[in-house]
């Protein structure tokens, strides 16, 4: 998510609007935004209606594998405030670019909760979505 | 359980979410007017 705040005057600039969707409850996912500043749109999912949709993997095996520990131990090393585990953990979730016609142009299931699209290939996807739109 | 494998070139989904000020919002709606939409999902780690 700091990559992604980071780009966010990129972002604009390919015209994207980030879309943070959350299956946790409205006090957690507030006091993630907090946590974090990010100013993007939060929206809140509690029937998991869209990671079904979208086809997000469940795995409570994969979402608790030792890379998984260690990657909470790095976060909490690096002054990250333990706020507990927000509702499901087995719950995985992914990044999709949708383009201004309702078209989905990149779609990224993650493994593990630690798996992430990075961030040179969101990007590169966007600017040629922008790129096609240019030259319609 | 079969999951949707929703792939590039596919239309993509429009499910009611809520805001936290808990009005219900269409997600197309975060791609309209000639703006795209990343879609981040969070899990656990955010």
């Amino acid at each position: 998510m700091a990559q992604l705040c980071q780009y966010s005057a990129e972002l604009q600039t390919l015209k994207t609007q980030v879309v943070v969707i959350s299956f946790g409850s409205t006090f957690g996912a507030q006091a993630w935004l907090d946590e974090t500043e990010a100013r993007f749109t939060l929206l809140l999912d509690p029937s998991r209606a869209a990671y079904t949709a979208y086809g997000l993997e469940y795995s409570l095996t994969r979402s608790w594998r030792p890379k998984v520990w260690l990657e909470y131990a790095r976060l909490m090393l690096s002054g990250r405030k333990w706020r507990g585990i927000q509702g499901d953990s087995g719950q995985l979730g992914g990044d999709f670019i949708v383009d201004s016609n309702g078209v989905i142009r990149f779609a990224y299931r993650s493994l593990d909760p630690t798996d992430r699209p990075p961030m040179d290939d969101l990007l590169a996807v966007l600017r040629k979505v922008s790129a096609s739109h240019t030259n319609a | 359980m079969n999951l949707v494998n929703l792939q590039p070139n596919d239309i993509a989904p429009n499910v009611i979410l809520v805001s936290l000020d808990g009005q219900s919002i269409p997600l197309a709606r975060m791609w309209q007017d000639g703006q795209n939409a990343l879609l981040v999902f969070l899990r656990h780690l955010g």
